[in-house]
């Protein structure tokens, strides 16, 4: 009886051997799971693009109202309001002291950034604050007072109108202060300040002209 | 007989036949009596096993000559099948057919028992078909996916630039009406004259009252109806 050859015997060099069939099973599985994720991926990128806006924002996306009537823009309309009337309190006793620091403690609100509302009221409290000194007497602070709201109106309004309003006031308080005075020059002075009392009245017209203008031209 | 000295006999053994001993006869060499005796027994006995007589017992040393002539005589196909054996071998093997196809008859006459089932113990037949299927699915898997992975690659790569879409535009609602929002007082307030220049009480009551209005519309109605600035 012949000897047996060996299974590995081979006459082109050593046996290569063959993959066992869980080998191959394993191998197939592996390349059927990279070949479903590369379709996903080639599906996914393919149609993920075709849906989304450009700029990322999202369509649902509601514009924040950021000029609309909030909170903050009302406690401060509450604030100055009650200071005008405790203002108006002190006046009907005649304190006009506790009057001018009540509408003093207007000019320290804080009223939301920008709101147009908070400028009218300032104004309106700056040509408030200076009648107050006008009747006190202090007629150098309420220029300065005057001249300060002036300088901090952003636009024209009929609250600014009526601030030039009370400085032509003021200049026609210095006037007749003036003609008080004595001086040799007081009837020059005080002719030269109710001109400029004029100037200011002017102005205030024509902001008014201005602003009634427009409002007629502008649709409501 | 042939000398020791020829150089064609030279390798040979001396004596390689144990039922003939004595020297090897040379290639010319008359055959001697004893070996025309011996020659004409195997051929009678050729010509029995040939017609089917073969003795029920011959010399052993007879009996690989034998089995060697009468593959010779196949091979040159002088040898044929009787009849009643030829339609024997051909209906066993169409009744095989017949049973794995899909009954159990009766195995032919004579012979063996090659099939599964009740009355042979042996494991289920396995299609040679069904064996190479189950062999190369693994290959068809492999080769399946990769391509599939490749097609997926190449439309990754290829496909063409899609040109950006715009923006959508921001959905909007209704504007923010105007009573809601914080605007100027000038068209509520109106021009102030010089009389009433020191009613800034007044001013801010109203002024007030109509942003507490748009306040609580913005604030208390339902968002359908709120709108948008």
């Amino acid at each position: 009886m012949k000897p047996s050859r060996p299974a590995t015997a081979s006459r082109h060099g050593p046996p290569r051997p063959r993959p066992s069939a869980s080998f191959v099973a394993v191998l197939a599985l592996g390349l059927a799971v990279l070949a479903l994720g590369a379709t996903g991926l080639a599906v996914t990128s393919c149609t993920a693009d075709a849906d989304k806006p450009a700029s990322g924002q999202r369509v649902t996306q509601l514009p924040d109202p950021g000029d609309a009537i909030d909170e903050r823009l009302m406690l401060s309309l509450s604030l100055a309001k009650n200071f005008h009337h405790i203002a108006k309190v002190y006046m009907t006793d005649g304190n006009l002291d506790e009057a001018t620091a009540a509408v003093q403690q207007i000019l320290s609100i804080d009223f939301p950034p920008g709101a147009p509302e908070g400028e009218d009221v300032r104004l309106d409290a700056h040509a408030m604050l200076a009648k107050l000194l006008v009747a006190r007497g202090k007629l150098e602070d309420a220029m300065t007072v005057v001249d300060r709201g002036i300088a901090s109106a952003s636009r024209d309004s009929f609250f600014l109108a009526n601030l030039h309003t009370v400085k032509g006031e003021v200049y026609e308080a210095q006037a007749a202060v003036a003609l008080d005075d004595g001086a040799p020059d007081a009837e020059a002075r005080a002719r030269e300040l109710r001109h400029t009392a004029i100037t200011a009245y002017t102005r205030s017209n024509e902001i008014n002209e201005a602003l009634q203008k427009r409002l007629v031209e502008e649709p409501r | 007989m042939s000398s020791p000295d020829d150089p064609d006999l030279r390798d040979l053994p001396e004596d390689d036949d144990a039922f003939d001993p004595g020297p090897v006869p040379g290639p010319d060499d008359e055959p001697s009596p004893a070996e025309r005796a011996r020659a004409r027994a195997f051929g009678e006995l050729l010509d029995k096993v040939v017609a089917g007589r073969a003795p029920a017992a011959m010399p052993a040393e007879d009996r690989p000559l034998v089995e060697a002539a009468t593959v010779i005589r196949a091979a040159t196909g002088r040898a044929e099948l009787s009849t009643a054996r030829r339609d024997a071998l051909v209906e066993s093997a169409l009744a095989r057919a017949m049973d794995r196809l899909g009954g159990t008859g009766p195995a032919p006459t004579g012979e063996p028992e090659h099939r599964g089932g009740a009355g042979g113990g042996g494991a289920p037949v396995i299609p040679l078909a069904s064996r190479a299927w189950r062999r190369r699915a693994p290959w068809l898997v492999a080769a399946v996916s990769t391509t599939a992975a490749v097609a997926a690659a190449l439309l990754l790569m290829l496909r063409p630039a899609r040109a950006p879409i715009p923006a959508a535009p921001v959905a909007t609602a209704a504007p923010l009406p105007l009573e809601q929002r914080s605007r100027p007082a000038d068209p509520m307030i109106g021009a102030i004259s010089r009389e009433h220049s020191g009613d800034a009480a007044a001013r801010i009551d109203a002024i007030f009252a109509d942003r507490l209005d748009g306040f609580r519309a913005h604030t208390l109605a339902p968002p359908s109806r709120r709108g948008s600035p």
